[in-house]
């Protein structure tokens, strides 16, 4: 089959790889139809993430047909269509029965990996390095779902285009936790980091959970333009103010209740000094991130707030403001998606017309032109949002 | 995987007996060396013994040893060899007590008593070496007490002791039954419990069962192979790390979750060197 392989620090390639074979009962085969890329995968491209391996698949975001299933999995049949979440989750550990997939303690077999680095080891991902697994992802003609009885979720409704719940697979969940978990109040204001899809599902699910105000921040202005189709009531470009000054002023001074990290590692900053600082400590592996996103929304969070943070980390950074955190009672929130657990609920807001996810989408590309997609997607150029592949 | 309420019940305890029994005679050797070591003459008196200065070495003699007895027993965790070295010690100190009733008596009363105490003492250590030594097969070495983590945190023993533990969610019963049933290679399980190197316990919060592994498995080719080993993920002690987690996956899932990488599943080896492989579905002449 054809598939999309990491080759390096800003190269992927398309290459002939073999079909993906069922290993365990719990298996299932699956051909995929869509698949996207996501900013996950730019910290892959763009080489912050350590044990990549030239040839490693990538792809995490797919849907498609099952054509193949192992013993053990009777939930679903041959021809499904179904939308694979990006956690691979057995559904029988303690994390898994808390609802906490994506802390799932048996699918990572490389667990001992990530333990060295983080202490405790997070579940397995599809194609995201060794370090959550070293599983072949989804940006491919064909996928092997592991414990395919418990993740993926069945569309039936065949109204339902693929750009409409192919999102279910990793951003839409992702935005909506990130602001589910901040307890949202009414006359709450929220303020997101980062106006990409998973900025936007935040944006929107902030909305739909609602607050008074969302507050989009970004420098590109079509990402701003999508963020206010999202719904957001104030847009901020911070290339051309005070990101801190605004906020206070806009909340009256009390800064955000909210403030949601969407950004992540490899942050951008409008003053060239500080961006130069933490992008020389990055490539030197003085710090592992580029951390301007996070710093700010905690220095930005109103007292007593809640700082969310959707975007990933790596490793390392230096000047995080714990004093900031401390003094001022902030809760802070984090973590990869549960997706499992906002499957029904979102497919459920989709199918009542509370949300059309295909929004995001900005660009329809062949699989051959997956490194055309990185391209863009990285760079952000032809006002690119989101990039899904047909195989 | 089959469960049955009742399977735990029916289960052997653990031979924890002579591993603590070890222990504590491993402590007495101290007791009884301390006033041989600091205060031979009183000790010889206590004993019904001239005192001259031969039986005053002998003393000090023997209370060194029972020192390096406890350093076996206690420091180094090897039982079995301390304990079979008390019994030969133990032979030593009759012969000793029986020369001196010939020739250097002071008061037959009290020697009669010591030499009692040390039949006592040989019969205890005895036993316990016998004990250790079915239970161990007689071919491993030494494994700890278990006296639990967060217990006593002792982090001594050689290059491959594993001090390890996963919660399982499943009951006590059945964790136990199909750590018995699972094919492990890196141990036998049944010596395992029997030495008291793997402990189950109720995981707080209806979280399941803890399993907690304490062993050392021999090192072959001493600490430098199993440092060597351990480069390439290979010794022995990585063995059981990685099979504890195939182990924790299997009877939790029904499977042993199988990356494109990790096709075995857990594999301190395949960590070390995954750069030869990438995460690609394996072809048919792979
Ligand atoms: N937690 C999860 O489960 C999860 C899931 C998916 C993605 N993510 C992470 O979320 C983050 C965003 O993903 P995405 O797909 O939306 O990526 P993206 O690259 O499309 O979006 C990032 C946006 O952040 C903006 N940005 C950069 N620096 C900024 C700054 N200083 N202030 C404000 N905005 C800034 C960029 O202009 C860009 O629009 C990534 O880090 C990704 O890895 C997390
Ligand atoms: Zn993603
Ligand atoms: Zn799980």
């Amino acid at each position: 089959m054809r598939a999309t392989c990491w080759s390096g620090r800003n190269t992927v390639q398309v290459e002939n790889v073999p079909d993906p074979k069922i290993l365990t009962d719990r298996d299932a085969i699956v051909k995929i139809s869509s698949t996207s890329i996501c900013g996950s995968d730019l910290h892959l491209y763009d080489g912050y993430v350590p044990s990549m391996t030239k040839g490693d698949i990538l792809g995490h975001e797919f849907m498609g047909e099952v054509v193949e299933v192992g013993k053990g999995v009777s939930n679903l049949q041959v021809g499904d269509r179904v939308v694979v979440p990006f956690p691979i989750s057995c559904g029988n550990c303690n994390m898994c029965a808390k609802g906490l997939f994506s802390l799932c303690e048996n699918s990572n077999p490389n667990a001992g990996m990530a333990e060295k680095l983080w202490g405790h080891a997070p579940c397995g991902i599809f194609g995201y390095s060794a370090l959550t697994g070293g599983y072949a992802g989804g940006q491919a003609e064909y996928a092997r779902v592991p414990f395919a009885d418990v993740g993926p979720i069945k569309i039936e409704n065949d109204s339902l285009t693929d750009d409409q719940v192919l999102f279910l697979s990793d951003v839409f969940p992702t935005g909506y936790m990130a602001v589910e978990v901040c307890d949202i109040k009414p006359g709450d204001v929220v303020a997101v980091w980062g106006a990409g899809p998973v900025g936007l599902f935040a944006i929107a699910s902030a909305i739909m959970l609602g607050a008074e105000r969302v507050i989009a921040i970004d420098r590109f202005d079509y990402r701003l333009d999508k963020a206010r189709e999202a719904g957001a009531t104030d847009l901020i470009d911070y290339e051309q103010v005070s990101v801190p000054v605004v906020l206070k002023e806009m909340t009256g001074g009390r800064g955000p209740d909210a403030c949601i990290d969407a950004v992540g590692l490899e942050a951008h900053h409008s003053h060239p000094v500080i961006h130069g600082y933490d992008r020389v400590k990055q490539a030197a592996r003085l710090e592992t991130e580029r951390p301007h996103a996070i710093r700010e929304a905690i220095m930005c969070c109103g007292n007593g707030g809640t700082v969310s943070i959707a975007g990933v980390y790596g490793g390392f950074m230096d000047k995080f403001p714990i004093g900031s955190l401390m003094n001022r009672s902030l809760t802070v929130k984090t973590g990869q998606a549960h997706v499992h657990r906002y499957l029904r609920p979102l497919l459920q807001r989709i199918e009542n017309g509370e949300i059309d996810p295909s929004f995001v989408v900005s660009h329809h590309l062949a699989l051959d032109d997956a490194p055309k997609g990185y391209e863009m997607f990285k760079h952000k150029t032809d006002n690119c949002t989101k990039v899904v592949l047909n195989p | 995987m089959e469960s049955s309420a009742s399977a735990g019940d029916a289960w052997p305890r653990p031979a924890v007996g002579p591993v603590r029994l070890a222990d504590a005679l491993g402590w007495g050797s101290s007791v009884l060396g301390a006033p041989m070591t600091f205060a031979p003459r009183r000790f010889l008196r206590a004993i019904g013994v001239q005192e001259d200065s031969k039986t005053v070495a002998w003393t000090l003699g023997v209370g060194v040893r029972e020192h390096i007895a406890t350093l076996t027993v206690i420091a180094n965790r090897q039982r079995r060899i301390g304990m079979w070295s008390r019994v030969a010690g133990d032979t030593m100190d009759a012969a000793l007590l029986l020369a001196a009733y010939k020739h250097k008596c002071a008061d037959p009363g009290r020697l009669n008593i010591a030499l009692g105490l040390v039949g006592g003492i040989f019969a205890a250590d005895l036993y316990t070496a016998v004990a250790l030594t079915r239970a161990e097969g007689g071919d491993i070495s030494d494994g700890s007490g278990s006296t639990g983590v967060g217990v006593d945190h002792d982090t001594g023993g050689g290059p491959t002791r594993v001090k390890i533990a996963v919660t399982i969610r499943l009951p006590q019963d059945e964790v136990r039954k199909a750590f018995r049933q699972f094919e492990w290679s890196a141990f036998d399980p049944a010596t395992l419990e029997a030495v008291g190197d793997v402990r189950f316990t109720k995981a707080p919060g209806e979280r399941g069962t803890e399993v907690h592994i304490d062993h050392e498995p021999p090192a072959p080719g001493g600490s430098i192979g199993a440092t060597a080993a351990k480069l390439l993920g290979q010794s022995p002690d990585q063995k059981i790390n990685d099979e504890l987690r195939r182990f924790k996956a299997f009877v939790e899932t029904g499977v042993i979750p199988r990356s494109e990488t990790s096709p075995e599943g857990a594999s301190s080896a395949r960590q070390i060197m995954h750069k030869r492989q990438p995460a690609q579905p394996i072809g048919d002449n792979a």
